[in-house]
This record gives C-alpha cells, sequence and structure tokens, in this order.
C-alpha cells in the first residue's frame, strides 16, 4: 500500500510525459553536453557528500561527547535550519559571506589579501553543498550515537578503554550503519540541486540534469526529451541506493537500559579540545550565513499585511498537512522493510526525489487526464507531492530506529500477541518519538522552503511565503524579500526548536 | 503554533498504526477533508478565466487592479491562473491542448510566439498592428502585444564610470566590466541576450561568446538571482531591461542605476496575450483583448510591470520613464526563426561557454 502510494505516481507520471511527447527520445542521452553534465554532477555531488558525512560525523560525536552545554539545542535548531532553507536564499546567505563584496572576502582584502574571483564554480557549489547538507548528517549521526545502550559507556568506562577505542568499538559501528542510506540521500540532494548549482557554478557545465529536464519541459515543451531525462535521473538514484541498500545491514542492537547515557570519554582532555575545536569552526561556517538573514530584521515592519498574513497561513497549513503525510507514509513504509523488503522501499523512497517536481506534475497531469484534472486537485496534490519530496529524509530517519525497535523487543511483543496500537505504544513509541518528531519537523520546514510545485500551479488566491519571497525578488523589492527570508528561516529554526525541546529526553 | 503541531502530530498519530487500512482511510479523510475546505465560488455572473504569470497577478504586479477595473465594466467575473513565468504557462498550455479552461492566455512572449501558434490553440484578434506603440512591425494575426521593454545592461554609475558604449565592446574588451546574466535555457532574458548575440555576431556568435565568458560571473536561473548578486556587489552589470532604473527612480528614489546603451541597438522583450479558440466566451474573451489596449490597462503597466506600454496611453510615460535611454536600434529575431534556431543556438551556447 505505501510502496504503491509512493512508486505508482513516479511510474505514472513518467509513462504520462511520455505519452505527452509521443515516446521517449534516447537521443537526448548522447547529447555531448548531458554527459558533461552527467560527469559533473556525479564529481561534485560525491565531494559535496564526502565532505558532508566527514564532517557532519565530526560534528555529531562532539555534540554527543559534550552533551549539555548552554545554548546546545539552539546550536542544533539553528544548524538545523541550513538543510532546508530554499535554494534563493542560500545563494545570497553564502554570496553575503563569500562573495566579491561578501564579509569574509571584505575582511580579506582589509587585512591586505586579494583573492580575486574563486567562488563561482566548484567552490561555490561544494561550499553551499556542505552547508546545507553538513547539519543534516550531524543531526542523523547524532540521533544514531545517542542509541548506544547507557551499559556499554558504563562498561567502557569500568574497563578503562581510551577515548580511541570507544570510538572504533562504539560509535564506529553505529555511524558505519548509517553512512549507506545518509550518503545516498546526499549524493541524491547534490546530484539534482538546481538554483544553487546554477548560480554558484558560474557555468552552464557546471550544472545538473534538473536544468536540462526544466529546459526540455517548459522552453521547448519537449515532453519526449524531458521524459527520458527524467527516466534517466530516477534510474540513477534507484540504482544508487539499491546497490547501497544491498550493502549494508542494520546493526545487531540489544535492548538498553533506562540509565542516562553518560559516556566515557566526555571528560578526556584532548578530545575536549578537539571537540570544542569542531564545534567552533563548523558554527562559524554554518552560522554567519544564516545570521546573515538577520539584516531583514530592519524591514520586518514590512511584512504585516494581509497578503503576507495570508501567505504565512497558507504556507503553515501546507506545513503541516506536509509533515503529517510524510511522516505517516515514512512510518509505513519503514513497517515494509522491517517486514523484509528493505531494498525496495529505501530505493523507493530515493527515487521519488530524483523526480523532479514540475516533472512529476507535468506528466500526472497528462497521465490522469481522462479521469481527473489533476491540477484541479490543487492543496492536497501539492501536499502530496511536498510529501514525497521529503519522504527521502522522513524515511532515514525513521527507519533505522523502528528496525531497532523490533529487533530489541519484536520477538517478546510477537510472543505476548501485541499488535497494532500497544505494539506501537511500548514497543516503537520509545524508539521512534524522537525520530518522528523530527521528521515531521523536518518536512514541515521542506515544505515551508519549497517552491517547485507551488510554482506550477500558482493562483492569486494562493501564495506561500517562498512564493511571496520570489515575488518580491522578481519586482525589485529586495529589502522586503530580506525580511521574508527571515520570516522563513525563523519559523523553521522554531519547528527544529521545538521537535528538539519536545523530544530532550527521550532516549531511554 | 510548535506546540498545536506537536499536539496534532501526538493526538493523531496513534490510531494510524492499527492496522493499514485504517491508515489508508484516514489518508483519504485528510484528503477530503483538505479538497472540500477549498472554496467553491458561486457563479451568475459569466466568468472569463486567464491563463497567466504570478508576478503579474501577485502582490506587486498590476494584476489585482486590473481585475477590479475589468469587473467594473464587463458584468463579470476575471479569474486569474497563475503559473510561476512564461514558459511554465507555456507547458502547461501545450500539456492542456484543446481541453484548456483558458479563454484568454497573457504573457507568453514573442521568443515562444511560434511556438504557441504551432499549437494551433489560438484565434485571430483583429486588432490593427498599426495602432500599437512597438519599436518595430508586429503582424501576428494571433497573439497581440500587451507591454514590452529593451534588454539592457544595468549598472551603478557610482561604481563604474566607463560603462562599455556597445555589445562589441563588452565583449572584446579584455578587462572589461563582470556581468552576470540568465541561462537561457531558464530565463527570458537570459533568452533574449543569447537571441540578441546571435543577431549581432551572426555565425560567430560562439566566438563572441568564448571571448566574453571569462568576465561572466554566473549565469542563473532567473532574473531575480541574476539582479540580487548585482545589487549584492557581485558584478559590475545585470543583464535587465532599460526600465530597470525606472524602478529604484520610482519607488526608492535612488538615480545611480543606469542602463548602458548599446551601439548596435538592443533586444526586445515582447510580452503577449491571445483568446483561445475553445473559448466558450468568445465575445467576452475579445473585450478582454480591447480593454487590455485601452489606457485603463496600458497605464498600469510603466509602473506595474516596468515595462512600456504596447499602445501609449493618452496621458503619456510617467515621471520615472523621462531619463530612461532610448536605443537607437530595436532588435527583434522572428518568431519562426527562434522556434527553428533556439536548440541548435542553445547547443552552440552551451559547447562556446564550457571550459
Amino acid at each position: 500500500m505505501a510502496a504503491l502510494a509512493v512508486g505508482l505516481p513516479v511510474l505514472v507520471a513518467l509513462m504520462g510525459l511520455a505519452m505527452a511527447g509521443g515516446g521517449l527520445d534516447p537521443a537526448a542521452l548522447k547529447q555531448a553536453h548531458v554527459q558533461r553534465v552527467i560527469v559533473f554532477s556525479t564529481v561534485q555531488a560525491f565531494l559535496s557528500t564526502v565532505i558532508a558525512l566527514v564532517v557532519g560525523a565530526a560534528l555529531a560525536l562532539a555534540l554527543a561527547r559534550r552533551a549539555a552545554f548552554p545554548g546546545r539545542a539552539t546550536l542544533i535548531a539553528l544548524l538545523s535550519t541550513a538543510t532546508v532553507l530554499p535554494g534563493i536564499v542560500v545563494v545570497f546567505s553564502i554570496v553575503a559571506l563569500y562573495g566579491r563584496s561578501g564579509f569574509v572576502t571584505g575582511t580579506a582584502r582589509a587585512l591586505g589579501f586579494e583573492w580575486g574571483s574563486w567562488l563561482y564554480g566548484l567552490p561555490g557549489i561544494l561550499i553551499a553543498h556542505a552547508f546545507q547538507n553538513i547539519p543534516f548528517a550531524a543531526r542523523l549521526y547524532l540521533h544514531a550515537l545517542e542509541r548506544t545502550p547507557p551499559e556499554h559507556h558504563r562498561l567502557a568506562a569500568g574497563l578503562g578503554m581510551t577515548p580511541f577505542a570507544i570510538f572504533r568499538h562504539l560509535d564506529w559501528p553505529r555511524l558505519k550503519a548509517e553512512t549507506a542510506g545518509l550518503a545516498a540521500l546526499i549524493f541524491l540532494l547534490c546530484f539534482i540541486s538546481f538554483a544553487v548549482v546554477l548560480a554558484l557554478g558560474g557555468g552552464p557545465n557546471r550544472a545538473t540534469l534538473e536544468v536540462a529536464i526544466y529546459d526540455a519541459l517548459r522552453g521547448e515543451a519537449d515532453f519526449a526529451r524531458a521524459a527520458t531525462l527524467a527516466l534517466l535521473q530516477v534510474a540513477i538514484g534507484l540504482g544508487l541506493t539499491l546497490i547501497l541498500a544491498w550493502r549494508t545491514a542494520p546493526i545487531a542492537e540489544e535492548a538498553g537500559s533506562r540509565y542516562a547515557l553518560l559516556r566515557a570519554d566526555r571528560s578526556a582532555l584532548p578530545l575536549r579540545l578537539w571537540d570544542i575545536a569542531v564545534l567552533i569552526i563548523t558554527a562559524l561556517f554554518i552560522a554567519p550565513p544564516i545570521l546573515s538573514l538577520l539584516s531583514g530584521a530592519f524591514f520586518i515592519t514590512t511584512l504585516v499585511t494581509p497578503d503576507m498574513i495570508r501567505a504565512l497561513m497558507t504556507s503553515l497549513a501546507l506545513a503541516t498537512g506536509t509533515a503529517f503525510v510524510a511522516t505517516l507514509i515514512a512510518y509505513a513504509m519503514a513497517r515494509g522493510a522491517i517486514a523484509g523488503r528493505r531494498v525496495l522501499y529505501g530505493g523507493l523512497a530515493y527515487a521519488t526525489l530524483a523526480m523532479p517536481p514540475f516533472a512529476m506534475v507535468a506528466g500526472l497531469y497528462f497521465a490522469l487526464r481522462p479521469l481527473a484534472n489533476v491540477m484541479a486537485l490543487g492543496i492536497p496534490l501539492i501536499i502530496f507531492i511536498n510529501a514525497l519530496m521529503a519522504l527521502p529524509f522522513a524515511y532515514r530517519l525513521i527507519e533505522t530506529p523502528l528496525a531497532i525497535a523490533h529487533q530489541r523487543h519484536g520477538r517478546l511483543a510477537q510472543s505476548l500477541g501485541m499488535t497494532g496500537r500497544d505494539r506501537l505504544r511500548f514497543v516503537e513509541w520509545p524508539l521512534l518519538r524522537r525520530p518522528l518528531f523530527t521528521a515531521a519537523a523536518l518536512a514541515a520546514a521542506l515544505s515551508l522552503g519549497d517552491f517547485g510545485v507551488i510554482a506550477f500551479f500558482g493562483g492569486s488566491d494562493f501564495v506561500t511565503l517562498p512564493l511571496m519571497l520570489y515575488q518580491q525578488l522578481g519586482a525589485y523589492r529586495m529589502d522586503e524579500a530580506s525580511a521574508t527570508a527571515l520570516l522563513l528561516a525563523l519559523l523553521v529554526f522554531v519547528f527544529a526548536l521545538g521537535a528538539l525541546k519536545e523530544t530532550g529526553h527521550a532516549h531511554s | 503554533m510548535v506546540k498545536l503541531f506537536n499536539h496534532v502530530i501526538l493526538r493523531t498519530a496513534w490510531p494510524f498504526t492499527r492496522s493499514r487500512t485504517m491508515l489508508m482511510r484516514f489518508v483519504l479523510t485528510a484528503a477530503l477533508a483538505i479538497g472540500i475546505a477549498a472554496p467553491v465560488a458561486a457563479q451568475d455572473k459569466p466568468a472569463l478565466t486567464v491563463y497567466t504569470y504570478s508576478s503579474f497577478t501577485g502582490k506587486y504586479g498590476p494584476g489585482q487592479a486590473i481585475k477590479q477595473a475589468f469587473e467594473a465594466q464587463c458584468d463579470c467575473t476575471l479569474n486569474y491562473m497563475a503559473m510561476d513565468d512564461a514558459g511554465s504557462l507555456f507547458a502547461r498550455l501545450k500539456l492542456e491542448g484543446e481541453s484548456t479552461k483558458a479563454d484568454v492566455v497573457l504573457g507568453l512572449d514573442a521568443n515562444l510566439a511560434a511556438e504557441a501558434n504551432a499549437t494551433g490553440l489560438f484565434a485571430p484578434h483583429g486588432v490593427d498592428p498599426k495602432t500599437l506603440s512597438l519599436p518595430l512591425a508586429w503582424t501576428d494575426p494571433t497573439l497581440v502585444p500587451f507591454d514590452w521593454g529593451y534588454l539592457a545592461f544595468i549598472y551603478d554609475e557610482t561604481k563604474l564610470k566607463n560603462p562599455p558604449k556597445s555589445l562589441k565592446e563588452l565583449v572584446e574588451t579584455a578587462n572589461g566590466p563582470k556581468i552576470v546574466v540568465q541561462d537561457p535555457r531558464t530565463s527570458a532574458p537570459g533568452l533574449g541576450f543569447m537571441l540578441w548575440m546571435a543577431s549581432v555576431y551572426g555565425d560567430k556568435a560562439p566566438d563572441a561568446w568564448k571571448q566574453l565568458r571569462p568576465r561572466i560571473v554566473t549565469f542563473t536561473k532567473g532574473w531575480s538571482e541574476a539582479y540580487g548578486l548585482f545589487l549584492k556587489g557581485e558584478a559590475d552589470m545585470v543583464l535587465s531591461y532599460t526600465t530597470s532604473p525606472a524602478y529604484h527612480i520610482a519607488v526608492e528614489k535612488k538615480n545611480q542605476y543606469k542602463a548602458a546603451p548599446f551601439a548596435e541597438g538592443h533586444y526586445v522583450h515582447i510580452e503577449l496575450a491571445g483568446v483561445t479558440k475553445v473559448t466558450k466566451q468568445k465575445e467576452l474573451a475579445n473585450r478582454f483583448i480591447a480593454f487590455m489596449l485601452s489606457d485603463a490597462f496600458q497605464s498600469k503597466m510603466p509602473e506595474g510591470n516596468f515595462m512600456y506600454p504596447a499602445r501609449t496611453p493618452a496621458a503619456g510615460l510617467p515621471a520615472s520613464y523621462a531619463d530612461l535611454i532610448k536605443p537607437s536600434k530595436a532588435i527583434l529575431m522572428p518568431p519562426a526563426e527562434v522556434r527553428d534556431r533556439r536548440r541548435a543556438l542553445v547547443d552552440a551556447w552551451l559547447d562556446a561557454t564550457a571550459r
């Protein structure tokens, strides 16, 4: 059922596009430019993924070992904001720092260093992708580290294990178990990244396949070409995740106790200094572009208009619906995965991400035209498609803890005849609470920042915050746009903080 | 809000897990509830559906004032259906074909005109082209211009003292100003600039692109990214319209932003509207086209869309337009030629700008 809900729309949309175009256009794949773009996308997505995973793991370890310092929750929530900011806001924030007239470049110039133009190209793309993905990787790794049964650390302390031994035997297996799925997700996100890659890439060769699909669909309304390229992108997404899902299995778990998690390596001095350095460096990399949005505060009063308030309400309603549907589907799929279809569900969750939303809407419209007017579905369709886009994140967050819950207590629950509500409440909920909230908050935040699907539908009585932002930018209102960007970031921050506070002491 | 949001999730998370059918039922109910909540307006007056782009109907566009003005005189309801830009508008029309709900389509541009006509969706408009105030002849029988503008590079005169005086100077001065332009595949002005280069340089356009390439900071997805990067100081000049300074004059009271006049002439961007063949409101749709060319509509273009009106209103142009540059020559590649050459030109551009 969940597999159908997710897989079918992608399939139908691809078929619809191919129908509209009278078939596929294999010649599109042979074009030199398309091949160059695939090579470049693969390289930049690979590098972006490695950076996000390595730095994300270091940050997660530092946050796990420094489990209580003032402002920890605020810092995590602030960093999480970076993951879901709309692309155009990311571009402007990165440029505000590293651009020709940016803060860093300006400071360097004042100190006598003339750097020239270095941002546009691979550096800009990698910086933006690191900015967007390090926090997400760190969040997921942190969840994994915090699931370590407290006894393990008590034992490690009792045995006098060195910090390295603790890392080797306790942390590393957990990080490793998350890495394959996370790597696939981040790789795919960078592979399909659009506005960011185009703006900071500096040239059409530093582009992605998604640009070519967008062009085929709108610039020329060449649906055969669009369908072919979209099919290729979905195939890449699917293939990638199948390989990774096949290569990995969740780690065997035993039940934890209700002791508080006190890490044995929390007081080693060199490690302390290292962690502080990691925290400061990552915070200095990720926080300033977000804080640069505060310049919008000067114009925040421009937001108090009926249109803005309506846009805010629409966005919040969509975000709530998306959070709800995405979490629900992700949970249903995770249930399917523990029933033994991990590879299928893992692959599906990512295949939807590889399908460009605008191609999805166009394809669905054409395929379902004889049955129903998809465009007239409006809000439910937008929620559904936004939920599909948020699905890989939500699925990534929910799948592992659910599997662990069932490893720990599944057989006992089965022998007790627990099903449905009781199983959720006693077996799954304790481990699933935090990831569910995080997934809902993340899905809501992603939907808040979404522009893709809304754009295709639009309508004067249907304006969301990102659409407002684009209209302001399109009408030269840079000041008002900066206020809207700030509002978006604040909302996302509040969502993330809310999810953290709500689940602050959930690991039992 | 977060509290409420968490509460909803908490309360609703439980029953979903009972079984899969239960789960499905909830999804359906939720979808239905949202669907029903959408307003269903009672229609007794005739309704005219206009497909357009969202910056026209949005808060900062002229759409809402135009809707009121037209409804006041037509005894009808005007409904907009807004896509994100001309490209999406065209894609949607092509997808819908004969089953489109559009009576009027407003917001296609000249570079899309031949492809739009090839769909066979548009009916002749019957407007006499001689009554239009365009810088060049427009004779398309189905699509009528409603506004237009010249593409131009905008600069800040307090920062750039000697802007290039021609496209050739821009292209051929090795240490000239850095520019930011839009990607011709994703943006209308970006496509316009590619055609401008093709019109001026002909077969030599790829070489010209190669020469210009080192000074192009980046190609952005749309106009907004490019203009934003320019205002943030990332480039000395940005591809926009000669009318852009009018915004800074009229709204921000800033006079330092100027368009650089180019000796070869400037490429023209023309925005078009047309009545569909399948409309059931033919008479009303034609009245809208007539209204579109009247002063009530046209007077909203200069400071609503920041484009020149297609038929100058009796009151003339606003004061903010007084000092704008007046290009000596207008350039436009005929729509049929755009249709035939677009793909080849884009491919040549891709090869030339690859590095």
